[in-house]
């Protein structure tokens, strides 16, 4: 952070820590402390005149959305955080209104191995258009989970691999909440820009897991973390979660699942930031790739009405006193 | 052919800083909004104003009008759009219209009837909200709030009182009152303050004038809300 | 009073249900109690009224009341929105109306008495009057009727649509519109308007006149019949003027006896709950309101048409008063209290209200543009009484300093001829159900007696096409004997 400071001259750096990893900053400010005793943090740094820099933690309440830069600068402002309207971006009006910088602790550390090994060294690992290596978080049905640092490039069937995972995983999460469900008919694609890119969350679903219950899972998520600034996301995920637990409830038809896709498009295209914009990915992924465990639980395939039609006819047969075959419907409705 | 740009293939100036909103308004065009009032800080909260910025979706009340921009705004796509966000803010809240006396001057029924909700589509939140009537001359009924923010707006830049925030996040936001007690009653609000007469729905209200407009008479009865594209005072460019 | 409320041991009886009878917001239907040899032992007519209104209404502004609460109905609404506006002119702290405003909501409440009364003869009761209470159910509503008469369903359709045009004019709509609002009305009634309604009332009031004659022939065919059909003797109540003329819109309370002595006079309505005290039963959600001087048992009462054109002294205006003079030498000088002799009182109103609305149009004031009365201090509580087409309703409130309404007290017309409407289909069940096997068209005789009363129960039962009726059978172990469907 501070090497990154020095390139663009700034002299104050915030490390942005979610209320849920406060038993990180203790030891996180011993070393801070410790590198400013070393005159690795403080004026001029290493000796070097002009270079100064130091570092503050900044504790957040958390909350998914202030993973997204302008709405971590906001709460960083003691704001609630809410993602502001861009332009103008952060590089031009951030913090306090001052140019910022706003990065992963991940892209700063490799700031560090640029520098100190140059770019060509780093170009060396990973593909052509996605170079260097990648943190992967892995969770959920394996037996390793943790964190994995591999080159760009590498295969999901590799990292199911390595992390013990069983034979028969039934799906993949990768890139968290927001990102994509992955089959295995898809694990031999790659962690990559070109293909699938990712903050690194890896969530292994193993042979048990029901689908439904997943989709089901991430629209309650996203219906708690949506910070509501914007119509599409406030309502439109509480819809999603609410459509869900009809399903669930056994009261769904085909109506409510394409009305689930609708609402998906719908959030993608209105919503004010990438929360909202991809809070129907996980649902509308676990639809396409895993219909059936929408479908065993649909009460009708095309729609369940509230009344059933053929017997909301019968006090018109009684009045009119008949009973012949055109009085009734071909299908029961 | 300097600063000019199209909405729906026709040329439209614009002044360099104005946002796409701005530019369609001084020049008659109608663009959809709700959280947006040209005296305030923008918003682009409420995303009525959605359009397509050369394809991508935008809020023209955000986005800068620029040279060339080809901008999409009276479109069945970006119309079915806005009246699902219609529906959306209407199964939100409790919007009972019949009894409503903002009813034929509130900006979200207009959009209601803009954009043909002919149902809510949605099933209904029925949240329990309740009435704040603490003050002598103003009401405010959460019911019918849709968070649009312009008297959080109007309190903060142009009363400096700071009476009202958002707080809380989903669907759990709602206007807070910064009083003592939370009650409107116990905060320094005025009936003459901006904030009390920006609502565009009937969440805040004046006492006691309700229904003194007659059927007929009402601004959304003699003009539906898209007639309103007459020019407008400009902002200040920020 | 026949002792048919509760019978000695209704274990032992059959049970006849009519349900729904089509009615009001809700459902209602007849029980009857027979023996084996289908004797009548017990009638009751259960009402579900819809009173969530008045808790719904609690924590709501009172200027938003008026206009909330005429969604209780959507055939006399004007009664809702004038009852408690004139309760929130007074919790408002306003004083006397403008003239202008005055005459403005009576020309509105006239209009709406004529579109009611209208609707209710014409379209829900002609049908049994004119082709029979036993004809062809098929053909037995309006549809039928307009076949078998063309140019008196014309009429009454025509009539019905000025009354309506009447409320469009002033309140902005034909149905739940807003022109009434606390301390006045919130638009002068144009020259235009005014002008309007004025060329075409001359025809109402002919043909309001040709209706009264209708119903003097109808009974002329069977006086005794029509005379005596569901006669419940009840005492009567109804708003009066100083004149002792009644008054649809204000005025003081008047009831009396079933001989027509006097009960109270000039009584402020404000104090009803002195007056008035509503009991409950345990078969039935609608309340009995009685007189609390005579108590339940004897202080019944019945509102309405039939009440207020025997409760007053004269009619104001002169075609009406004729008629009325006619329908008082129908009894030789006795109240009647027979349930059709609604019909016939009814048109007499209505043809009151024509000519009042008359007067009204050719009243100067009627299009004034001082529309606000002036303002004082705010107050707590008031009742709204009126005289809605079908009778007297009460509003009252009760609004805390925050101006949110505390408590809200409605009693309804229909409530107001509860226990009337009762004994009015126990007197048919007994005459006419009695001893005999029981068919649709005797059935629909418990019908034309509920529909004489109330027409809100009757729109269901003559809506185009036909309601289900459906009666079952039951033996004293409760096992389905028969089942008799209507259609």
């Amino acid at each position: 952070m501070a090497i990154a400071g020095y390139v663009v001259g700034a002299t104050k750096g915030f490390i942005y820590l979610r209320g849920e990893y406060k038993h990180l900053q203790e030891p996180l400010q011993r070393d801070i402390d410790t590198m400013r005793a070393s005159g690795r943090l403080g004026t001029s740094i290493r000796g070097a005149p002009g270079f100064d820099f130091d570092v503050e933690i900044h504790m957040g309440a958390g909350g998914y959305v202030c993973g997204e830069g302008t709405a971590q600068v906001e709460s960083l402002e003691g704001k609630p955080g809410r993602p502001r309207v861009r332009p103008p971006s952060m590089v031009s009006v951030g913090y306090l209104g001052k140019p910022t910088v706003v990065d992963n602790v991940e892209t700063l550390a490799h700031c560090t191995e640029i520098a100190v090994d140059g770019g060509a060294s780093f170009a060396k690992r990973g593909t052509k258009t996605s170079t260097g290596t990648k943190l992967v978080s892995v969770s959920g049905d394996c037996e390793r989970p943790g964190v994995y640092e591999y080159q760009f490039g590498v295969t999901i069937g590799r990292i199911l691999q390595d992390c013990g995972a069983p034979a028969a995983v039934t799906a993949v999460q990768i890139g968290g909440a927001s990102g994509v469900l992955v089959t295995p008919d898809e694990f031999s694609r790659r962690i990559a820009f070109e293909d699938i890119s990712t903050a690194g969350a890896f969530m292994i679903f193993g042979p048990d897991r029901d689908i439904f219950e997943v989709a089901r899972n991430f629209a309650h998520f996203f219906a708690h973390e949506s910070c509501g600034f914007c119509t599409p996301c406030r309502v439109g995920t509480a819809i999603q979660r609410n459509i869900m637990e009809k399903i669930a409830e056994g009261r769904g038809s085909n109506y409510e699942v394409n009305d689930l896709k609708r609402l998906a498009e719908f959030m993608k295209r209105t919503s004010h930031c990438g929360l909202g914009e991809t809070a129907g990915n996980a649902v509308r992924d676990a639809l396409n790739k895993f219909r059936p465990a929408f479908e065993r639980r649909l009460r009708a395939r095309d729609f369940a009405p509230a009344i059933s039609l053929e017997a909301a006819l019968e006090p018109a047969r009684r009045i009119t006193a008949r009973d012949d075959a055109d009085a009734h419907l071909d299908v029961e409705g | 052919m300097d600063n000019e740009f199209t909405i729906d293939e026709q040329p439209v100036p614009f002044v360099p800083g104005q946002t796409i909103l701005e530019a369609a308004k001084a020049a008659g065009y109608y663009i959809p909004h709700l959280c947006f009032q040209p005296d305030f800080k923008r918003h682009g909260g409420c995303k009525l104003c959605t359009v397509l910025v050369n394809g991508r979706t935008q809020t023209a009340c955000t986005h800068k009008a620029a040279v060339g921009q080809e901008v999409d705004v009276n479109t069945p796509e970006l119309n079915a759009m806005r009246r699902s966000l219609v529906q959306m803010l209407f199964i939100e809240g409790n919007h009972f219209c019949p009894a409503c006396e903002k009813s034929g001057a509130c900006q979200l029924q207009a959009l209601g009837y803009e954009y043909e909700m002919m149902s809510p589509h949605f099933v209904e939140l029925y949240p329990h909200r309740e009435v704040d009537a603490t003050h002598p001359d103003v009401m405010i009924d959460f019911n019918r709030c849709i968070l649009c923010e312009l008297c959080v707006r109007a309190s903060r830049d142009v009363d400096h009182k700071e009476i009202f925030a958002v707080a809380g996040r989903g669907l759990d936001a709602k206007l807070i009152i910064n009083s003592p007690t939370g009650k409107l009653g116990d905060s320094a609000f005025a009936v003459a303050d901006r904030a009390a007469q920006v609502c565009p729905v009937g969440a805040i209200v004046i006492k006691r004038v309700g229904f003194a407009t007659a059927i007929g008479d009402r601004p959304y009865d003699r003009e539906p809300i898209s007639a309103e594209a007459e020019s407008c005072e400009l902002p200040e460019v920020r | 009073m026949l002792n048919l409320e509760t019978a000695a041991a209704p274990h032992r009886l059959r049970r006849v249900a009519i349900e729904p009878v089509s009615r009001v917001e809700g459902h209602g239907k007849v029980t009857i109690l027979l023996d084996q040899e289908n004797r009548v032992h017990q009638v009751r007519l259960h009402i579900v009224e819809f009173r969530g209104f008045e808790i719904f209404i609690e924590g709501r502004p009172y200027w938003e009341v008026p206009v909330a609460v005429q969604r209780l109905c959507g055939i006399c609404p004007v009664s809702h929105l004038l009852a408690a506006t004139k309760a929130m002119d007074v919790i408002a702290g306003f004083g006397p109306l403008t003239p202008t405003a005055e005459k403005l909501r009576r020309l509105l409440h006239y209009g709406q008495i004529v579109q009611s009364h209208a609707l209710h003869f014409f379209h829900l009761s002609s049908p049994d009057l004119l082709l029979g209470f036993e004809s062809e159910v098929a053909k037995r509503n309006i549809v039928g009727v307009a076949a078998a008469f063309p140019d008196l369903a014309r009429q009454g359709v025509m009539t019905r649509k000025f009354g309506q045009e009447v409320i469009r004019h002033v309140a902005g709509k034909r149905i739940h519109g807003t022109g009434i609002i606390p301390g006045g009305v919130n638009k002068a009634l144009s020259v235009e308007d005014r002008d309007t309604m004025r060329s075409g009332v001359d025809q109402i009031v002919e043909w309001s006149k040709e209706a009264v004659g209708l119903v003097v022939k109808l009974h002329e065919t069977s006086p005794e019949f029509y005379r005596t059909f569901g006669e419940a003797r009840a005492n009567m109540m109804g708003l009066v003027d100083a004149r002792g003329a009644p008054d649809f819109y204000d005025g003081g309370l008047r009831a009396r006896d079933a001989d027509g002595g006097p009960i109270f006079d000039h009584v402020d309505p404000a104090s009803y709950k002195s007056l008035l005290q509503e009991d409950v039963k345990n078969w039935t959600y609608m309340k009995f309101p009685h007189i609390k001087a005579l108590g339940a048992e004897k202080g019944w009462y019945r509102v309405g048409p039939l009440a207020r054109v025997q409760v007053c002294d004269v009619l104001p205006t002169p075609l009406a008063e004729a008629e009325r003079r006619k329908f008082l030498a129908a009894g030789d000088g006795k109240p009647l209290h027979g349930a059709l002799m609604y019909h016939w009182a009814r048109m007499i109103e209505m043809l009151l209200a024509a000519e009042l609305a008359r007067g009204l149009l050719d009243d100067p004031d009627i299009v004034g543009t001082d529309l606000m009365a002036d303002k004082g201090p705010r107050r707590e509580e008031a009742v709204g009484v009126i005289e809605a087409p079908r009778g007297t309703l009460f509003h009252h409130y009760r609004v805390n300093d925050d101006d949110l309404v505390a408590y809200c007290n409605l009693i309804v017309s229909t409530t107001n001829n509860n226990q009337a409407m009762n004994e009015s289909i126990r007197a048919v069940a007994q005459r006419f159900l009695s001893g005999r096997e029981v068919t649709e068209g005797l059935l629909n005789h418990i019908e034309v007696a509920i529909r004489a009363y109330d027409p809100c129960l009757s729109c269901a039962t003559h809506a185009l096409g036909e309601m289900p009726l459906e009666v079952d059978l039951f033996d004293a172990e409760g096992a389905l004997v028969s089942r008799l469907r209507k259609g």
